[in-house]
Parts: structure tokens; sequence; C-alpha cells
């Protein structure tokens, strides 16, 4: 099973949004990253076909049959048959209960009822909501909407999976909880997973593809990433004045108190030659400056 | 809710109780009985009916203003005598039929004021009545416990009514006075403001920032004493504002302010209440004790919404509340051992013109309480003690301390509505989304009480005793028209003539003196009858000849029908009736509906909806399947009432008469009896209604929010329509749906020629079909590239 982006292109007017973007996802989990404007939403809403197109094609080959991917749009409802997704903004009927927006979701996603009827109970049951399936969505909490949202973008069993912002609002016992359900449920499915939480990403994502002005400009295993910047992460002590020359000459990460002195993490080719690198402590927030940082 | 919001809703109630205030006062023809004796006849099913004939109400009060100057400074009796010489002449003028209009007009204003002269001249009597009362009591105390309730309850009336034994009255224009303390409906204008202004109390709490304003330097004492400032102000404010435009509008309305020094006994709305008082001093004392009442009930629903720890369910609770006590208001008996439940009740404040247009004590404990004495005395204190207990909820209620019993509860409703909704498939949630969550069921229950109020015939009168003849003759040939009626016809024209020729006979006998003259008229009469009863005969005749060869020529049946009942209900006479009814059915339509694509934008839903298999194309086709249900039910509501009035007003037996042979109809073009013609019109009814539906599902998926939905759907649906129908802005014709939605006044224009209606309901299906096709290429997204 593939989907597979092709010159994949998303103009509004003369602004490009998403330029020319050439991947194939196959299983696993992506986790997406770039800054605001970066064009993930976009490339999401491309992929859920709620926005025209410019140029590309997005093809989905669900491995059954032999003559390879077919575009999304061809394949319409049936590609919508096996999509599940979260979008970044939370949209909910405020008068529904918790449980009757599951099941009106498993109409629209035209889920059998006793199939729709034994997932949403252990929906319900992982994403932690039993206990308050009946309270309207309306009066819910921000991280209870969340999960609802997570809940019906699992419903029906999707080969394709796309999360954007899925732990934003939870609190870090929810989050972990949620991660490792999304880390167990992807055997089998793409998972494309976009989120401003590092961490989410670094922990479960097989697969890290980093976005910067609508283009793809890498797309690694988390391991391979932390290898490409080894040597591009230093940590330096800093004089109290110090701070806002070394800001304008380098990337800075963290700024830190250690034995009672500030230091800062720099993160970039050149980097000063005072200081130590830290190949063993780096973090997705390095890759992300330095790939990402303006 | 915003200020914007709140200034809108408080300038609409204003605006309804002012229009409401007129419209009432119109209806009930001036406080007059317009009816005069006598009355005209119509023919109905085969029958005279007599309807009382009416007299323009405006100029009848006129009339009134004018008598009522004229016999105000008389003594009462003298007044009394007056009026009632010139009621007895004016009568005889009408029994003979010789009164003219202004005549008319005097008989009912000389009528009016004869019943309030009578009232003013027995209020003596009424007043010693009630002290003989009270001496029978003490006179035959054996008979009589002058300890019951009953025994002190007269005692305690004639007391109360002593000191008005030698009040003066005297005649006045007391209409204004009366229609403002008759106008009910200002009570509960004036209870909305207050309502409306404590929900807006409960903002800070629905937008989670009560902890903040607690936690504020001024957001407890100081804050809950401006709102209790504004509290007295709105009431202040709204009493003006509702009662004072009221009595204002009544002053215009019924001949000015009058002579305010009268005693206010005189007004006889005010004849029990036993207050030394002048009318003048009595608005003053109204108007101060219903802000009182007004900053007391304000209180009251400021300190219940508080009180209620879910800000979700105040409108709930506060309905109930106000339910309740409505029902022990109203449905408790007047002696009741719970009358402590009917008077001890905010709606004795709500409706104060109670306390001062009855008189009534109720048995505490065996001793009678004057309600209004202590209605009126417990009002300060209690406006005092609920402004502080107000303050005190205010300041010292916290935000997260009750244990919220109610969302307990709702969870638990919830829970059992959740297993139904499980059950329901895609159609099924869309009926749920439209009818409970866009709250479409209050419409449909609009709906019903409009469709119910509705009139759907008119009374057709008869203007000559001929036309009643051929009525009459109508209903009793009424059939096919065969050689069998042609004959009873003959026969029926062979007698008439037997009397016509009877009373020739008869002159000849009375010239030669062989009979009486009282015979002679007697003759007279019958033929004159005869003469009558062979014009309308003729006129039927006529009429069958022009069916038999209109049938010969375009080949249908002749049938003789009685054509009153269709005329009534389907003829010209009844536009109007037809226009309400095509704009209540639009106007619940589009509210039904404007929510319906609008829902989906406001709840942020649409991006989630369209990656699901079934959010484009099905989704759309359910909410067009919505549009027909919607239709049929609005439909089967609103010309279901108008064939239930057809069939229940009338006694139509020719529904297999070929249709062509009513004459609004006899350009239709092709035959078809009157049940199928029948049929077709409920038919095309019906997919008009459906093509507006289907427009308004348009309009709804263009718009962002449900409000914004139903504004514009009612600007493109009904605003053209009745600017056309009741201002008669010939431009706007062409974009009058109800015009192809009523179908009949375009049909019986052109006496049931087709060509006229086609273009109208081609424009509107091609419409439709244009809406119902950009729907479904928008949901499924067919302008994007691929």
């Amino acid at each position: 099973m593939k989907l597979e982006l092709i010159d994949l292109t998303k103009k509004y007017g003369n602004f490009t949004a998403l330029d020319r973007v050439n991947i194939t996802f196959s299983k696993g989990i992506y986790g997406i990253l770039g800054a605001n404007g970066a064009g993930k939403s976009t490339m999401m809403n491309l992929l859920t076909d709620n926005i025209p197109r410019t140029e590309g094609q997005i093809l989905f080959d669900d491995g059954s049959s032999e003559k390879g991917g077919t575009d999304i749009l061809k394949l319409g409802r049936d590609f919508r048959r096996v999509l599940g997704y979260m979008p970044q903004q939370q949209g909910y009927y405020e008068h529904m209960t918790v449980e009757t927006f599951l099941f009106y979701m498993a109409e629209l996603k035209a889920i059998p009822k006793r199939q729709a009827k034994v997932e949403i109970e252990k929906l319900l049951e992982i994403t932690d909501l039993s206990d308050v399936r009946h309270k309207k969505l309306g009066g819910c909490s921000g991280g209870m909407k969340q999960r609802a949202l997570l809940a019906q973008a699992l419903l029906g069993d999707p080969k394709v999976v796309i999360l954007d912002e899925p732990t934003a609002g939870l609190d870090p016992k929810e989050r972990i909880r949620i991660r490792n359900f999304i880390s167990s449920f992807s055997r089998g499915r793409i998972i494309l997973l976009a989120t401003h939480i590092v961490s989410d990403i670094e922990s479960i994502s097989d697969k890290i593809l980093l976005m910067k002005h609508g283009q793809v400009v890498g797309i690694d295993t988390p391991d391979e990433l932390f290898e490409s910047v080894s040597d591009k992460v230093k940590e330096l002590p800093c004089e109290p004045g110090e701070l806002e020359k070394i800001e304008e000459m380098y990337k800075v990460g963290n700024v830190f108190q250690r034995k009672g002195k500030t230091w800062v993490r720099v993160v970039g080719d050149e980097l000063p030659e005072a200081g130590e690198y830290v190949p063993e402590h780096l973090t997705l927030e390095d890759v992300y400056l330095y790939y990402l940082g303006e | 809710m915003s200020k914007r919001r709140l200034m809108a809703a408080l300038f609409l109630i204003l605006l309804a109780n002012a229009l409401l205030f007129i419209r009432e006062q119109v209806q009930n023809d001036y406080m007059l009985d317009v009816e005069l004796p006598g009355g005209s006849f119509v023919f109905q099913n085969g029958a005279l009916t007599s309807t009382p004939e009416t007299v323009e109400p405006k100029a009848a009060y006129e009339r009134y203003l004018i008598w009522l100057e004229s016999v105000k400074d008389l003594p009462l009796r003298d007044a009394a005598e007056m009026l009632e010489a010139e009621k007895k002449s004016l009568s005889e003028k009408l029994g003979e039929g010789t009164a003219e209009d202004s005549e008319k007009l005097d008989y009912i204003a000389v009528n009016a004021l004869l019943d309030r002269a009578d009232y003013l001249t027995g209020y003596g009597d009424w007043l010693e009545n009630i002290q003989k009362n009270k001496e029978n009591l003490l006179d035959f105390a054996l008979f009589n416990d002058p300890n019951s309730f009953s025994g002190r309850n007269i005692v305690k009336t004639a007391e109360e009514f002593k000191k008005l034994e030698n009040v003066e009255l005297s005649l006045g224009a007391d209409g204004a006075v009366e229609s403002f303390l008759s106008f009910r409906l200002t009570d509960y204008f004036l209870l909305a403001i207050l309502l409306l202004l404590a929900l807006s109390f409960q903002d800070e709490r629905k937008a989670g920032l009560w902890n903040v304003v607690r936690a504020s330097p001024n957001g407890r004492l100081r804050l809950a004493s401006r709102r209790m400032c504004i509290i007295l102000a709105a009431s202040v404010f709204g009493v003006a504002a509702l009662y004072g435009v009221n009595l204002l509008i009544g002053f215009a309305l019924y001949g000015g302010v009058g002579d305010l020094g009268r005693p206010v006994q005189s007004v006889m709305m005010l004849g029990k209440l036993p207050m030394m008082t002048t009318v003048g001093g009595f608005l003053v004392r109204f108007f101060i004790l219903r802000a009182a009442a007004a900053f007391l009930v304000g209180l009251l629903m400021w300190l219940m919404l508080t009180s209620i720890d879910n800000v979700k369910y105040t409108v709930i609770v506060a309905s109930a509340v106000l339910a309740v006590e409505y029902g022990f208001y109203t449905f408790l008996p007047v002696q009741s051992v719970f009358n402590a439940l009917k008077y001890f009740n905010i709606f004795t404040y709500i409706s104060l013109t109670d306390l001062y247009t009855n008189y009534l004590n109720i048995d505490f404990l065996g001793v009678p309480i004057g309600i209004r004495n202590v209605s009126q005395l417990a009002l300060i204190p209690l406006c005092l003690l609920f402004a502080a207990i107000c303050i005190y909820s205010h300041c010292h209620k916290k935000p997260s301390s009750g244990r919220d019993l109610l969302g307990r509860a709702a969870y638990f409703i919830n829970g059992a509505a959740d297993k139904l909704l499980r059950r329901l498939h895609l159609f099924g949630m869309e009926l749920h989304k439209t009818l409970y969550i866009e709250k479409g069921v209050v419409v449909a229950a609009a709906l019903i009480y409009a469709a119910l109020n509705l009139s759907y015939k008119v009374t057709i009168p008869v203007a000559s005793l001929e036309e009643i003849a051929a009525k009459k003759y109508t209903a009793e040939f009424a059939g096919e028209i065969t050689d069998e009626t042609i004959k009873l016809m003959d026969a029926e024209q062979a007698e008439l003539n037997i009397i016509l020729a009877d009373y020739e006979a008869a002159k000849r006998d009375y010239e030669n003196g062989l009979i009486k003259y009282s015979e002679l008229d007697k003759y007279a009469r019958e033929a004159s009858s005869a003469e009558i009863g062979s014009k309308g005969l003729a006129t039927v005749r006529s009429r069958v000849e022009q069916l038999k060869s209109e049938g010969k020529r375009e080949g249908f049946v002749p049938w003789l029908i009685d054509e009153e009942p269709f005329e009534s209900v389907y003829g010209s006479r009844a536009n109007d009736n037809q226009n309400q009814a095509a704009l209540v059915s639009i106007l619940a339509l589009t509210l039904l509906l404007a929510g319906s694509m609008a829902y989906e934008r406001q709840s942020g839903m649409t991006f989630l909806l369209r990656s699901t298999a079934r959010g484009r194309g099905a989704i759309v086709m359910r909410k067009i399947l919505l549009a027909v249900s919607m239709t049929t039910l609005v439909a089967s509501v609103v010309y279901g009432m108008e064939i239930y009035t057809l069939l229940k007003e009338f006694a139509v037996t020719a529904w297999d008469a070929p249709a062509r042979n009513l004459s609004m109809l006899s350009s239709f073009p092709f035959n078809c009896s009157i049940k199928a013609w029948l049929m077709l019109l409920y038919f095309c009814r019906w997919v008009c209604l459906l093509c507006c539906a289907v427009v308004v599902l348009l309009i709804s998926s263009l718009a962002k929010r449900c409000e914004a939905s139903c504004i514009a759907g009612c600007a493109v649906m009904l605003i053209p329509s009745l600017l056309y129908a009741y201002i008669n802005i010939e431009a706007l014709r062409p974009l009058s749906v109800i015009l192809p939605v009523e179908v009949m006044p375009l049909l019986a224009a052109s006496n049931g020629a087709i060509f006229d209606y086609l273009p109208w309901v081609a424009s509107l299906v091609g419409v439709a079909a244009a809406s119902a096709v950009w729907l479904f290429v928008s949901a499924n997204g067919i302008r994007r590239k691929g």
C-alpha cells in the first residue's frame, strides 16, 4: 500500500503554498514538521480533497491490483472509505453528545451499525471518553473534544490516517496515552501526523518529513536526521551581555542554567570554536532548527 | 448575549408591543359592539344563513365621542333617559330598514354610551347592596355565621366600599385607560425584557470568566450594586416605554386625555376598586407600583438564574419555574387551600392589573385578606429583601460550588436519547439535526398554530333575491345535466307560472269585486315570490344551456354544480387567504431549512464531512430528502387545513363532475374530474414549495451562520412576495414565489388556462434544479482540477 504525491502543487493566486512536492508514503507513521505557513495543512487538505489542487497527482495504491496507483480524485468515495481525518481546527456539533457524534460519523463513513457499536465502545475506552459519552460536545473541555475528534478519525479501520495536531490541548498523561495508541494502531497503515509538539513525532514516527516554504526539504528516519545534525550542535557558556550577539550570529536553541552559568545551545553549519558538541544528546528541536530555522 | 443583540431584542419588543396594541384596538372594534340588530343573509349549503350587519368601528367611535360630548355635562339620569329615547328611535328606523348610514353609526355609539350610563347610574345601588348584605348578615346572625370566613368577608367588603358612598361618578372618554388596562400582552413583554436583562448578567459565566470577574476588586459588591441599579433603571424605562406608549396610543385613538380628575370608579373596569382617587391619581399610582413590581420581578429573575449552578440550563429552568408559577396563578381556583400559591406568586406582580380590576379577599385561616392591599404593602419590603439577597448571592456564590444536579439529570436524559439516536441512519440524523438541534420543532409548532388560525374561506354574500333563488335552484338541480334536469326545471317553471296566472285571475276577481283586498294581497305576495323564483330559474336555465353547449364543444359531460364551496376557498375572492397560506408555508419552510447547510459551516464540520465516504453527494441527497419531508409536512399542515375547511364547511358532492363545469376553470386545457383537479392543484403547490425548499438549501449552503441563512432566506423568498402582494409593487411580481405556490390566482384569472401559470412553474423548477445541481457540484468538488 502506498500513497504517492507527484509534482503536487497548490497556488493561491501568485502565492505558491505547495511547490511540486514529490513523496511516496508507504506503511508507517510520518511525522510532518514545519513552521506555520510551510504547507503542512495545505498538503493535508489536498490529500483529503478539501481544496482543489493546481497541478500534480495523488495516487493511492492499496496493493490489491497490479496496475499501480489511481488518483484519489478518480477513486473518490473508495478512497474516502479508507481515510481517517482529524482536522487541525476543532469542528464539532456542540449540541451532539460524544456518543451521538461518533455514531453520526460512523454513518457518514458507511460503517455498519453493529461494527460501529463495537468500534465506538473501544475508541471511547482508548480515548478515555467512556465516562463522558453522554455529555454534549459543547460542554466538553478542549481535551475531550480533541479526543472525540481523534476517535472519529480512527473509526472504520482506516488505511490512511491524516492527523493534524492530534495531541494539541491534551495534558501530558493523555498525550502519552494517545501517542502510544497511534503507535500501536499504525501497523499496516499510512499515518500522517502533523504537530508542533516535536516530542510526539520524535517518539513514534518512522519517518519525519520536513517542510519549508511549500517544499519538502528533508525526509528521513529520526535516527538518520539526528545523525545528519550530530556535528551541527554545540553548547557553550555565555556571559550575561553576550546572548544578543550570539543570537545575531547563530541559530540559538535552548538557553539554560548549568553550574551557576548561563549556557546556550547553537545549531548550524558554522559554529563558534568555543563550546562542546553534544552528539549524545540531540533532540528533534535541533533538527528542526537546523533544517527549518530562519 | 451581545449588547447589540440585547438592544435589537429590546427594540423589537417595544415595536411589537406598540404594533400589537394598535392591532388589538382595531380587532376589538375600538371596544364597541358594532353589530346592528337584524342583519343580512348568505346562501350556504342550500340554505339561507343570517349574518349580522356591522358598521365601520372607527367612524362609530367618532360618533360615540360626539354623543359623549353632548351628554357628559348632563346629570347622569337625564343623560341615560336621553340616550334611551334616542336608542329607541334609532332602533325603530333600523327595524323599518329606513336608517341611513350615519344613523347606524349613531345607534352603535348611543348603545355603547347607554351601557356606560347604566353602569354609572346603577353604581350607587350596587354600593347599597354591599351594605345591605352586611346588615342582613348581622340582623340574621342565626342563619349566617359572622365569624366564618364568608361572614367576615362580607363585613370587610362593606367596610372597604363604605368610603365610596358619596362618590360622584361621571361620563368620560375612558377608552384609553380601559384599553391600556386590558392589553395583558404588555405584562409579558415587560417580563421578557427583565428576563433578557437577567440572562445578559450570565454572560461572564457562559464565557468562563466568572472566576476572573469575582477575583477583580469591583467584581462583587460594586458589580452587584451596579446590576441592581440597571434592573431598577430597566424597570422604570420598560414600564415607561411599554405602558406609557400604550397609554399615549390609547389617548390618540380614544379621543384624548379627557377628564383625569373624575373618580376612578367612573371607569367601568375599575368599578371594584375601593379607593378614593381620581383617574389621574390612579394612573400615577399604577405606574409607580408597576415599576416597583417590575423591579421585584427583575430581581427574582436575576436571583433565580444566578442560583442555577450550570449556566447552560438557566433558560430551561427559568422557563420551567415561570410555567409552574403561571400554572398555579391561572388554574388554581380563587378560593382554595392552595391559594397562597396562586396569589403569593410572581404572576401577581406580573399581571398587576388584576389587583385593580378585581376585588378579592382570600381565606387565610378564616380571616379575609385583601390581595391588593397585601401585595401593595409587601412590594417595597420584598424589593429590599430580594435586593439584599441578590447582592449577597452575587458576592458569595462560588463559581464551582454547586453539585450540578441539573448537569447529572441532563447526562441521564442524554444517555436515553443517545440510545435512540444511535439507531438512526443518515437521514434520521439529518432530521434530528433539523428538528432538535436547529430548533425546527419550534417552527413546526408555530406552523401548526398559524395554520389553525389562518382563514381558508370567504363568505360570498348574495346581492339580490333573484340570486338567492338561483342558488336555491342550483342546489336543487345539482348533478349531471340530463333531459330529466330539463324536465324538472320545466315542471318547476310550470308551477311558478300557475302561481303567476292565479294572481292575474285574482286581480280580475278583485276588480270584479269577487274577492277582498286581503285575499288579493295573499296572491300578490305569492306571485312576487314566484316572479323572483322565475328569474332565478331563468338564470339557472341559462347556465345549464351554457354548460351543455360548452360540454358539447369541449367534450365534457355538463354538470350543474353549486360553485360556492370552490369560489369560497379557491376563487378570486379568497386571494388574501391564499396569499397568507402561501406566505406561512414558505416562511415555515425557510425557517426549517435555512440552517440545514449553514449549520455544518457554523460548526466547522465542512472539511471533516467532505473527508468521509458519505459526506458529499450522499449527505446532499439526504438534505434534499429532508427538504422533501419538510415540504410535505408544511403542505400537509397548511393545505390539509384548507381541505379540512372545504370538507367541513361545505357539503360538496360533485367530486366526480368534470372540473370545466366550474366557471373559474372553464378554460382548463384538459378534461378531468374536480377530484383530479384538486389533486393536481395540491401536487403543483407541493412541487412549487419543494422548489422553494431547494432554493433555501442553496442559500443555506452559501451562508456561514444559521442566523445569516435565515435572514437571507427570508429576504429572497418572502420580501418580494410581501411587497408585491401587500404593497402592490408590480416590479417585484416576477420574484414573488407565492404566485406559483398559490396556483389559483394565476389559474382563476384566466379561467383555468394554464398558459399564464406554466412559465412560472417552469422558472421555479428550473431555478430549483439549478440549485440542486450546484449543491451536488460544490459538494463533490467537481470544480477542482484533477
